[in-house]
């Protein structure tokens, strides 16, 4: 869920991540429910698959037909980097981050009121912003934790927020875990700001 | 939106028998009005929030009822009256979705081997034949028949894989029926069907029915049965995006398969239902 | 061996899983649980007066409550000592402190799954918020336990703590919980029906 966006993501043998429009041409079921093989995506409510492409490859309820080229999933721009997988509007022109070193994903954590800025996020964790990637990711290091950490959020409004983090690859199960604790913690900080 | 007058003109299930047994003014929903319910004596009334009693009448092992004065008559279904057949009331489930995609579902065999695996269908027998649909205009109701499809389990009595053949009826926006090949008898049809009772535009409870020749299965064991197959299509409409039924043809896209699904929503079209309809440009 | 067997029950659910799990021969009784209430008849409550499923009989003896049946079997019938680590007190304990964790899933993301589907009166806001309170110590938890190596709720093997989590968690969808806030309870299930002999009961997505 991306702003108001429905999104399905899903990742082929071929290790590329799509992001496509959460719904079926064929009759609107989501495709987050949907199964992959190989590099297609199959459709849970009729088999119908789609390519990497997003073009319909096969409707099982006619094995012979070739499907007519109009039948397509809406796709999203979509793109991994520091342990994260980045989505832009497909009219989007600006690349995805390239984040340097290597980084393994922590943890995705809700939280129930979005921070209103990077830095009000920061704050939260006690984290001092080392560098800034874009207006909702930075590295970040937080006294007492070795080593950086990839610190991202997603706001979706009033379904609150996810914030992502990654930890350098080299990172001890310690420090992995402590990033995990910090993330859990931001729940208490990031609260419903409901007037009980 | 207020109910549209096709919509408005029907008669609608609003439980079992057993259900209001001894009920006080118990609280009904239909087409977003708030209704009660009450049983004096043996004598069911149903009332709507100004206190104005409505049309009821008790039919097919359910309590129907209508916010028309001058409702389009109920359906006939002369299966019911049939000796030997056995009907089992399966129950209202709750579902978020128009009720006119429950319908559109039921009416689809294409989904049987990925939604009902191994019991409906198997991913090895996913072909649709070509059927007929046609009107009976008379009746204003649509069939489709000569349906065709290979089922692993077609039936609590069935006892392995088979070609079943299949009818379907749709005598009103809320209701389907389907016929389908008993696998105890020869000359006869068993019957599955839907009566929707439309909460909201996008919000539906379905009580569902069978009505079989069986000397097999317990009550209980064909209702285990009915219960779990559409538990599987329930998950699949409650993800079905929009939750109202699109009209537009421009919005979903579908195939010879779905030869009943385009009379149904045509149908509609024709009879200018628009309650639990998605717009097209609530698309975007 | 008889287990008193409602189809859409997720509690009944975790008793046919550990059954298949390990490979136990049995028959089922199926309960009129909805619309017919069977479980409150004079009859069923001779077998359990809770009026609850799960029941089971073995032995001409009857076990109620998911949790007690699953130990039962686990502890009776599983060679491996793995699904009930009765060898390694620490483990034990910590199935069994998730055994009763299970038992509040029930009445949170069982109870809103009862209202939606079968209509049950009840407060289902505070359901389904009482849902989530428990689903983000689970993910936190289940989190935490892939960052130390360990796929499953107790260690590195699944347990009847698993078993008896899955079922109401796995079925969240179906009483308007959503799932998509917790990535590793995802991961969790999405190993959960890949194990050995599992098989799938409708409402489940099973993020692949
Ligand atoms: N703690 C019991 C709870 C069982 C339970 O809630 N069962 C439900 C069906 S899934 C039931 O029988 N409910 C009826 C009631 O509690 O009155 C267990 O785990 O077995
Ligand atoms: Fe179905």
């Amino acid at each position: 869920m991306i702003a108001d966006n429905d999104i399905a993501l899903w990742r082929g043998e071929d290790g590329q991540i799509r992001a496509w429009e959460n719904r079926c041409p064929h009759r609107g079921m989501r495709l987050s429910y949907g199964i992959v093989r190989g590099n297609t995506l199959t459709c849970l409510y009729h088999g119908w698959s789609y390519d990497g492409a997003g073009a319909c490859a096969g409707i099982p309820a006619h094995p012979d037909l070739t499907p007519p080229k109009t039948i397509r999933a809406k796709a999203y721009r979509a793109a991994d980097s520091g342990g994260f997988i980045w989505v832009a509007n497909p009219g989007e022109t600006t690349a995805a981050p390239s984040i340097d070193g290597d980084w393994v994903p922590n943890r995705s954590v809700h939280i129930d009121q979005a921070p209103a800025s990077l830095n009000e996020l920061a704050d939260g964790m006690g984290a001092g912003l080392m560098s800034k990637i874009t207006d909702h990711a930075a590295i970040v290091r937080v006294p007492g934790v070795e080593g950086e950490i990839l610190l991202a959020f997603l706001d979706m409004k009033e379904h609150g927020a996810m914030i992502h983090t990654s930890v350098p690859a080299s990172a001890s199960e310690d420090a992995a875990i402590a990033v995990s604790k910090l993330s859990t913690r931001l729940r208490q900080v990031f609260k419903a700001s409901s007037a009980a | 939106m207020t109910p549209d007058t096709f919509t408005r003109s029907q008669w609608y299930a609003i439980g079992r028998l057993p259900d209001f047994e001894g009920a006080e003014a118990k609280p009904v929903r239909l087409l977003s009005q708030d209704l009660t319910v009450s049983d004096a004596a043996g004598v069911l009334s149903v009332n709507d929030a100004d206190g104005r009693s409505l049309l009821t009448q008790i039919r097919y092992g359910h309590l129907w009822t209508t916010l028309s004065d001058t409702p389009r008559p109920l359906y006939d279904m002369p299966e019911f009256d049939e000796p030997d057949r056995r009907l089992v009331t399966v129950g209202g489930v709750g579902v978020r979705c128009s009720g006119l995609r429950c319908v559109e579902n039921f009416l689809d065999m294409a989904h049987f081997p990925f939604v009902h695996t191994d019991i409906l269908g198997v991913e090895e027998h996913p072909s649709v034949e070509s059927y007929d649909v046609s009107m009976d205009a008379e009746k204003d109701e649509i069939w489709a028949t000569k349906c065709k499809f290979f089922q692993p389990m077609a039936s609590a009595a069935a006892s392995g894989g088979q070609m079943t053949e299949y009818k379907y009826r749709v005598p009103h926006p809320y209701s389907t029926i389907l016929y389908k090949t008993c696998p105890i008898r020869e000359d006869v049809w068993d019957l599955v069907g839907l009566f929707i009772q439309p909460v909201e535009e996008d919000e539906c409870i379905v009580h569902s029915f069978i009505l079989v020749f069986d000397e097999e299965n317990t009550d209980t064991g064909l209702l285990h049965f009915q219960q779990n197959i559409f538990l599987q299509d329930r998950m699949i409409l409650e993800n079905q995006v929009p939750r109202k039924l699109p009209l537009d043809p421009r919005w979903e896209l579908p195939t010879r398969a779905d030869a009943s699904s385009i009379a149904y929503r045509r149908w509609l079209k024709a009879n200018e239902l628009q309650w639990g309809v998605a717009l097209f440009n609530e698309a975007a | 061996m008889k287990l008193f067997d409602y189809v859409l029950s997720g509690n009944c659910y975790k008793i046919r899983l550990l059954l298949d799990f390990l490979e136990l021969s049995h028959e089922k009784q199926a309960v009129d649980f909805f619309p017919g209430r069977e479980h409150k008849s004079d009859a069923f409550l001779q077998i359990n007066p809770l009026g609850q499923i799960p029941v089971l009989e073995d032995d001409g003896a009857y076990i109620r409550d998911a949790q007690a049946i699953l130990v039962y079997l686990a502890s009776r019938y599983d060679p491996t000592g793995t699904w009930w680590p009765v060898n390694d007190p620490s483990e034990l304990g910590r199935v069994a402190q998730w055994l009763a964790f299970a038992d509040s899933i029930t009445s949170t993301a069982s109870a809103a799954r009862l209202h939606d589907v079968l209509g049950y009166d009840l407060d289902v806001a505070q359901a389904r918020a009482g849902a989530h309170k428990l689903f983000r110590i689970l993910d936190d938890h289940l989190a935490n336990q892939e960052l130390q190596g360990f796929n499953w709720i107790a260690g590195s093997n699944p347990t009847v703590a698993d078993v008896a989590c899955f079922p109401y968690v796995a079925l969240a969808g179906d009483g308007g919980i959503e799932l998509f806030y917790y990535p590793a309870i995802q991961r969790w299930i999405r190993r959960f029906v890949n194990l050995p002999r599992f098989k799938l009961m409708p409402g489940i997505n099973i993020f692949n």
